[in-house]
């Protein structure tokens, strides 16, 4: 047989190392049987690895199959040098050529004709798109100032170039950046809170090297979908893996013990887990005394941590960076200073008992450890307490307690659905507690880590993602939590919250670009955003989505961008240590192009000349490989020996500073002595230190805000009490239902939707989860169909009963384009709740208001139809 | 005479018009694909299967009235073998084309010749009812021949061809019951489907088959059959309405010695057989024994009464095996083989449908088959058939003794 | 030469990407599966099984057994179905009349009829997808064509595309190495040493509906967390919810 089909089937096979093991010695000789028939020999058979991005975050390096310049087959790439994680990869990555060729898919520019959210188009050319688009930015800019104008751009990560080229061009223009991770509900913000950082995970293959693992609302098993093998194996390890959710979850059914809490009551099983190993003594005394905050002494007076400044007799070290604070703790029986930029607290530093402190005014003041407060605060969460708020068998707790005092290493994972609450971040706070107490951080296999999609830069962007040139120009900050609130709590009348820290603009936002976001069915209140198109109080929505989506329906112009089959990209992500490539497997379908070229075209259209920025003269794919050796070169000792010629080979793994083969988190600050917290990408350290100002872990603040809402401490707050029950007192005895949206493993959030394989998996229809006992209650059976509702709107979706489900919870899995659930939106339901606590900085992506999608209360019954 | 010719030209015409139409949907369900009927992949035999099975049935009666009349040499029901015979032959050429309706590639039918595994009991099937096709044809050239102008008069010739017809008989009378026992076994020899794999099912389905073969035969006779001729020859009729009526004894005993077992071993599979058969398809279930019941009673009581009676008879019987013969096909494709016993629940495997359509399940554990308008008018073609052949007939031939 | 497959249960943690990637590689057009995977008892995937008292989600993977004692074979009256040298059953699109007796004949659901012309169907659907190839067996038997005739049965092939004609694999099949939760294994079962021969006779397995005689070549190794959950004794709700329409 003809040597080139031999390696053309081959090659489309793609033959990988693993196939070594079923071929048997002596060579593989392709036999007449397997001879591509006439027509394949005309064909072209090219074979492209690429990198599969949506907002996952999976990052799973893909084969694409390319035929006669179209498509035929995806399948993982599994070339990563960590064996491990092969193969990565999941069914919607697989299938994702349906969403690239599917009836969805764009041809070319649109600009509605029609009323909003009517599939009512006129097609542009690019030249009067990009002229017409650029002109009502500037109008709207020139009329309410550049920052009316924000940019949303979701999982940097992702994307570096595109993306980056979006900030670019906001930059260039003094429009405002929004945070995609907030807006997400993504943001973990017990992490900045407790450790100064975005937020800080375990890379999946850690999981291994984990003894105990405890799992607080994630569900890797259906979330993490590549990486939820680590799971299984390391429970094949001898680790052992406690589940704790309201319902029995697929990860639940994989692990050795469940438990139904009450929908976010985590904080207070934690901390009845805290109380027994403080009473048991069963706590890591050094660690805490050396890398917490807990020897600080509180002020009795003002609640507020003591300040070394204001105590007689103690130095503030010298050259400490303006955003650190030097605090003060009890030793031998005087007061020491906390060095902020050192963790050489001595050993017997006092935890417990109440001093007195003479101050420099010659006032003194009653002062008590962080440690003793949480003892006290902690003391009240009896097993028996900890049993009657959260349905964790009271039993279990000590139990429980004493494995996580005494097996190491303990891995805690935290649930982005779980921190997406009102309180989620006095959750984090209250979990994060259990691995600093027992001194499971920084080392392999221990932490606290957050799941979310994890959005998380690896390395310096900033030589693309700004102008460092032009050191002048910024992108203005915005959050999404008050373009919601300008029109829930009408600014225009009243002003904005007193509590605001953010920058808004004055007459909310007027123009609104969207790239890798299809916010008007992702975000909530999907309803007052398509009001605020409805009402002209958004002028502009532009998107940049390559599928005509609901968001498509309702922008004024339509900007098609390309897959990631398309073009040329840089993709990372955290929860796997490479950089990758994207790389064009076909040309850009129909009259797409890619958003690098998009925005090129846009900016020297808003402002002359700004191509220049852009690459000019360079083809797109061109200007991306010079953009990533760009980012190659300046982006930190992450990117140590990463270039593009290696990423054209594969995946490049990014390097790290601590020893052995995987990275670990907060190695730096628990081995290397370095105080917290390490940088965040994109920001310097001076932005995000400051909300650690002592340089250590903190489970004391002393902000104002936190002193006025009693959360100094992790507390437990019970969910809807600051909440629904204050909107709307009636909601306690109308909407009883806890209403949850989870995440399907048919979709990613709302890409693939449409993916015609994914739908016919679903026996395509939106399901609603319910328990039986509460669907018999209403009279519901399976596969009716089912309205959720309260106050705010409606949900129509097929009814599953799943005795999994906990009573008096409905469960939703998010990410149905508004056409699959009868023209309803399962974001109509929420309210974007601001919890003043996240308003004390305003660090975008970092520290910011965050989206709660899970509090939300609802009632449901048989649809009419 | 020229108002009979009316009736036969109008049912001459009718027949075409359905086997036209039959074909005009066939060629549309061949450019379409199967899609156009109600099967799918868990259901994957209906209408044209159903009919298939049945008209092999009806094929049954009428060379068994030709085989009892020569061997048993029963002289009243000699005048009724002419039409028994072209009735048999019209019916199994229906079987056929029923058969060939049910394939997604007609056109690779030839395979069946080239390349055939015979351990397939369809390729036994298709022997068999090739050979039926001759033997029926054979009876049909038999009794045609004396009326042939040349030896219309002729009596010697009209003996020795008495005695061909009664040594044809030993070959034609086992045929009739073989073909049912084979055509039976693509159903008994599955092992995988509980309503099907049993041994009764051959045996019963030759006692089904000589009960709507018979009515067949005798509402053809009804039919075609002069006044006269057939009141002289009710003791004919008589005899057939008993055999006929026994058959159908038989037939009910024998579905219920089919639920004994079933009811007796009280797994969650049987249970779910039998909640498919009594209360899923209940109605259906009832009918196939009530209807062909009531037709014993008739034939019992009614057998050389009437017209009227044996009339109604045979069409509750042709009525009540057609409903039994799909009533082997609904429930055993709605208890899908692939169950699992989980906390005390049996369930099903869900299969693939094969085809999409919006907002519906793709994969299924029970499927409502209904056949589609589409597959009763391409089913329309094998009863066409039979009306058109019979027509023919009646015109071609004398199909009456003494006819002119 | 016996090619087998084992899946584990433990493993698998019912992603269905193993049903896609065979979907997607084998160009099967809307609502046709070779590969299918359901939580095992309950009426929606992954949810769970079970009362208050203990739960389960345990899932099944089910494409075809490859039996030995094939009754799809055994009744296929062309021969259009036939097993190999390698112990594959297989079907030939240009022998197959399309008269669907093996669908009736095997118990496991897995054959799947072309109810309508599959090219017709995916282009409606978006484009045409899969091996873009034809693959016919001893130089003769069409084994795999990308878009099959209307009117033939098809079913897995152990991905038969990867088999050379001394019957080694340039790569194993796709479901196996697709799947993120590494619980697929294919290999020669005649081999003492393959890793499948040693699975199977190191761990528990099992075989689906042994009681048929079907002799299946695909092993499941027990899940270990299988709880013997204990639900009370409800009837299952054995119609479908949504009513079946016709398609004309
Ligand atoms: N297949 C797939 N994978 C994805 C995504 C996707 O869309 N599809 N999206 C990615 C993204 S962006 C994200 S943010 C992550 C989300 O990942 P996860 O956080 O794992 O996902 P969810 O499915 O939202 O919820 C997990 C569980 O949290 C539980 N839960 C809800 N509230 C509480 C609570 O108060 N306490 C406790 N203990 N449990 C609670 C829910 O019952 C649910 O079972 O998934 C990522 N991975
Ligand atoms: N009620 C409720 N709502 C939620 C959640 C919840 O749990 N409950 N989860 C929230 C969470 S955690 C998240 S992360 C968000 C996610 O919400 P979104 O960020 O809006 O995510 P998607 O729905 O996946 O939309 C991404 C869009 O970008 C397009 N796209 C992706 N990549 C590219 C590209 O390379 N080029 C172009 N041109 N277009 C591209 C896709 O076609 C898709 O339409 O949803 C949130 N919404
Ligand atoms: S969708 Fe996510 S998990 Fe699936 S292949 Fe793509 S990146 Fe990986
Ligand atoms: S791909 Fe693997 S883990 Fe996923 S369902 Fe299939 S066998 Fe199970
Ligand atoms: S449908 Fe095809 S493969 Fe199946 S038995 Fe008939 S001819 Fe054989
Ligand atoms: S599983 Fe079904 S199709 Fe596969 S070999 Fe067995 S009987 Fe035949
Ligand atoms: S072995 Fe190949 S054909 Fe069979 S299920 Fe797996 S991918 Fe599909
Ligand atoms: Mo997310």
């Amino acid at each position: 047989m003809d040597k080139e089909l031999k390696l053309t089937r081959r090659k489309f096979l793609q033959v990988s190392a693993a196939a070594g093991a079923v071929a048997a010695a002596g060579g593989i000789e392709l036999a007449a049987h397997a001879a591509p028939d006439e027509e394949a020999k005309k064909g072209e058979l090219k074979y492209v690895r690429t990198t599969c991005a949506p907002n996952c975050t999976g990052g799973c390096g893909q084969q694409a199959c390319v035929y006669n310049g179209e498509i035929k087959d995806i399948i993982q790439a599994s070339d990563y040098e960590d064996s491990e994680h092969n193969p990565r990869g999941c069914l919607k990555g697989i299938s994702f050529s349906n969403l690239i060729y599917g009836p969805n898919r764009m041809h070319g520019p649109l600009k509605r004709i029609g009323a909003p959210g009517e599939d009512e188009f006129e097609e542009l050319s690019w030249e009067d798109a990009l002229d017409q688009a650029a002109a009502e930015l500037r109008r709207i800019s020139d009329t309410y100032g550049p920052e009316s104008i924000a940019c949303v751009v979701q999982v940097a990560g992702t994307g570096h170039v595109a993306k980056g080229a979006i900030s670019r061009i906001a930059t260039l223009n003094g429009w405002a950046m929004m945070g995609g991770y907030e807006m997400n509900g993504d943001l973990p913000m017990s992490a900045p809170i407790t450790f100064g950082v975005q937020s800080e995970e375990l890379e999946t293959y850690c999981w291994l090297d984990a003894k105990y693992i405890m799992c607080f609302g994630s569900n890797p098993m259906q979330t993490r979908i590549p990486d939820a093998h680590f799971l299984n194996e390391a429970r094949e390890n001898g680790a052992k893996l406690l589940v704790f959710d309201p319902c029995f979850t697929a990860t639940a059914s994989k692990a050795d013990e469940w438990y139904s809490i009450k929908p976010s009551s985590d904080a207070a099983v934690a901390l009845g887990f805290a109380k027994v190993i403080l009473d048991e003594k069963l706590y890591d005394a050094d660690f805490i005394r050396k890398f917490t905050d807990m020897p600080i002494l509180i002020r009795s007076d003002n609640q507020k941590k003591l300040l070394a400044a204001d105590v007689e007799g103690l130095e503030v070290p010298a050259d400490m960076p303006e955003y650190r604070q030097a605090f003060v703790a009890y030793s031998k029986g005087k007061p020491v200073t906390v060095n902020p930029e050192k963790f050489d607290l001595p050993m017997d530093t006092q935890l417990e008992g109440e001093v007195t402190i003479r101050l420099r005014d010659g006032k003194s003041v009653k002062c008590r450890p962080v440690f003793d407060l949480l003892s006290e605060m902690a003391s009240q969460w009896t097993p028996e307490a900890v049993e009657a708020e959260t349905d964790m068998p009271a039993s279990e707790i000590p139990r429980i307690a004493r494995e996580i005092a005494t097996i190491k290493p303990v891995h805690i994972m935290y649930g982005a659905s779980n921190y997406q609450w009102y309180h989620g971040d006095l959750k984090g706070r209250a979990l994060s507690l259990l691995v600093a107490l027992t001194g499971n951080i920084g080392h392999l296999g221990d932490g606290f880590s957050t799941y979310a999609g994890q959005y998380k830069m690896r390395y310096k962007g900033g030589a693309w993602w700004n102008v460092p040139e032009l050191p002048d120009k910024k992108p203005a900050g915005t959050s999404f939590a008050y373009m919601l609130d300008y029109t829930l709590n009408d600014y225009a009348k009243n002003g904005p919250r007193p509590t605001m820290t953010c920058p808004f603009p004055k007459s909310g936002i007027k123009a609104w670009i969207l790239y890798c976001c299809n916010a008007f069915d992702q975000h909530n209140i999907a309803n007052v955003l398509r009001e605020q198109v409805e009402s002209g109080q958004l002028e502009c929505v532009i998107t940049l989505d390559f599928q005509k989506t609901t968001t498509s329906k309702y922008a004024h112009f339509c900007l098609p961008g390309v897959s990631w089959y398309e073009k040329t990209e840089l993709v990372s992500t955290p929860i796997h240590p490479y950089a990758q490539l994207m790389q064009p497997a076909i040309e850009p379908l129909y009259d797409c192009k890619p958003e690098l070229w998009i925005m090129r075209e846009l900016a020297d259209r808003v402002n002359p000349g700004d191509r220049k920025w852009f690459y000019p003269d360079l083809d797109p794919d061109k200007a991306a490989e010079e953009v990533i050796k760009l980012t190659c070169e300046t982006g930190g000792i992450e990117m140590e020996g990463v270039t593009l010629e290696k990423l054209k080979q594969g995946p490049v793994k990014l390097h790290h500073e601590n020893p052995g083969r995987k990275r670990i988190p907060f190695y730096e600050q628990i081995q290397g002595g370095q105080p917290f917290p390490p940088v965040s990408y994109p920001m310097t350290i001076d932005k995000t230190a400051q909300f650690v100002k002592s340089g250590r872990i903190e489970f004391y603040k002393d902000e104002d805000t936190f002193i006025k809402v009693g959360e100094c401490l992790p507390v437990h707050k019970p969910p809807f009490e600051e909440t629904e029950y204050v909107l709307n007192p009636a909601a306690r005895e109308l909407y009883k239902y806890t209403y949850i949206t989870r995440n399907s493993i048919h979709r990613v959030h709302s890409t693939h939707s449409n993916n015609q394989m994914m739908r016919e998996l679903q026996d395509d229809s939106a399901k609603v989860y319910l328990n039986p006992d509460d669907a018999a209650e209403k009279g519901i059976a399976a596969g009716d169909l089912v309205e959720v509702f309260n106050d705010r709107g409606k949900l129509l979706a097929e009814a599953v009963l799943d005795p999994g489900v906990r009573t008096m919870t409905v469960i939703f899995e998010e990410g149905w384009w508004s056409r699959y659930t009868h023209g309803t939106s399962y974001n109509t339901l929420l309210y974007p709740w601001i919890n003043p606590v996240h308003e004390v900085y305003f660090v975008s992506q970092m520290w910011a208001p965050n989206t709660s999608w899970n509090e939300c209360l609802v009632d449901f019954k048989k649809a009419e139809i | 005479m020229k108002k009979l010719s009316a009736k036969k030209t109008a049912a001459l015409v009718i027949g075409a018009a359905m086997c036209a139409a039959g074909l005009a949907a066939w060629i549309y369900q061949l450019v379409q694909g199967m899609q156009v009927t109600n099967l799918r992949n868990s259901f994957t035999w209906g209408l044209y299967m159903g009919s298939f099975e049945f008209f092999i049935a009806m094929a049954t009666g009428g060379i068994l009235v030709f085989s009892i009349a020569y061997l048993w040499n029963i002289e009243t029901l000699k005048p009724f073998v002419k039409i028994a015979s072209i009735g048999s032959l019209a019916s199994v050429v229906a079987a056929g084309v029923a058969i060939f309706e049910d394939l997604g590639e007609p056109f690779h039918a030839l395979y069946m010749i080239i390349t055939p595994n015979v351990g397939s009991p369809l390729f036994w099937d298709v022997v068999i009812l090739t050979l039926y096709v001759i033997v029926c044809l054979v009876a049909v050239v038999l009794t045609l021949l004396p009326d042939t102008k040349k030896h219309v008069h002729d009596r010697g010739y009209r003996m020795t061809n008495e005695e061909n017809c009664r040594r044809f008989s030993f070959i034609a009378f086992p045929m009739a019951f073989l073909l049912n026992i084979i055509t039976s076994f693509m159903f008994a020899t599955q092992n995988t489907r509980e309503w099907w794999h049993s041994a009764l099912i051959p045996v019963n389905a030759c006692a089904e088959a000589t009960a709507v073969g018979l009515s067949f035969t005798i509402l053809l006779c009804v039919l075609m059959v002069s006044h006269e001729i057939f009141v002289e020859n009710s003791d004919g009729i008589r005899l057939l309405s008993r055999i006929a009526a026994a058959s159908i004894a038989a037939y009910i005993v024998m579905s219920f010695i089919e639920i004994v077992p079933l009811a007796w071993s009280g797994t969650q599979e049987s249970r779910h057989l039998l909640h498919l058969i009594f209360h899923t398809y209940g109605l259906l279930f009832w009918l196939q024994i009530i209807l062909p019941l009531l037709a014993m009673i008739l034939f019992l009581v009614g057998g050389g009464l009437g017209k009227e009676l044996v009339s109604v008879a045979g069409i509750l019987v042709i009525v009540g095996i057609f409903i039994q013969r799909m009533m082997l096909l609904l429930p055993a494709f709605n208890s899908i083989p692939l169950t699992l016993p989980v906390a005390g629940k049996l369930w099903t495997f869900p299969i693939a449908v094969g085809t999409f359509t919006e907002g519906e399940d793709v994969f299924v554990r029970f499927w409502n088959y209904v056949p589609t308008a589409v597959e009763w008018i391409v089913g329309i073609l094998p009863v066409g058939l039979i009306v058109f052949v019979m027509a023919a007939a009646a015109i071609l031939f004398r199909l009456n003794p003494g006819e002119e | 030469m016996r090619y087998c497959m084992v899946i584990d249960l433990d493993k698998c943690i019912g992603c269905q990407t193993c049903a896609v990637i065979c979907k997607m590689h084998h160009a099967q057009p809307q609502g046709t599966w070779w590969n299918r995977v359901f939580t095992q008892g309950s009426d929606y995937h992954q949810s769970a099984v079970g009362t208050k008292d203990g739960f389960k989600i345990e899932y099944l993977p089910v494409s075809c057994q490859m039996c030995d004692n094939a009754p799809c074979e055994r009744v296929c009256p062309t021969g259009a179905t036939y097993k190999n040298e390698e112990g594959m059953i297989l079907v030939d699109y240009d022998r197959c009349i399309g008269c669907r007796t093996c669908m009736a004949a095997c118990p496991y659901g897995v054959r799947q009829f072309n109810w309508k012309d599959p090219k017709k169907a995916k282009e409606e659907a978006g484009y045409a997808y899969g091996y873009p190839f034809d693959v016919t067996e001893k130089g003769k038997r069409l084994v795999y064509t990308q878009d099959r005739p209307a009117g033939v049965v098809e079913k897995c092939t152990f991905c038969v595309e990867c088999m050379n004609a001394d019957g080694t694999y340039d790569a194993l099949p796709a479901c196996v190495r697709a799947c993120p939760g590494k619980a697929r294994y294919f290999g020669d079962l005649d081999d003492p040493n393959s890793e499948v021969s040693r699975l199977v006779s190191s761990k528990q397995v099992f075989r689906l509906k042994e009681e048929y005689g079907t002799e299946p070549k695909v092993y499941y190794i027990s899940s270990t967390k299988s709880k013997n959950v204990e639900g009370p004794w409800t009837e299952q709700s054995w119609e479908n919810k949504t009513p079946n329409t016709i398609i004309p």
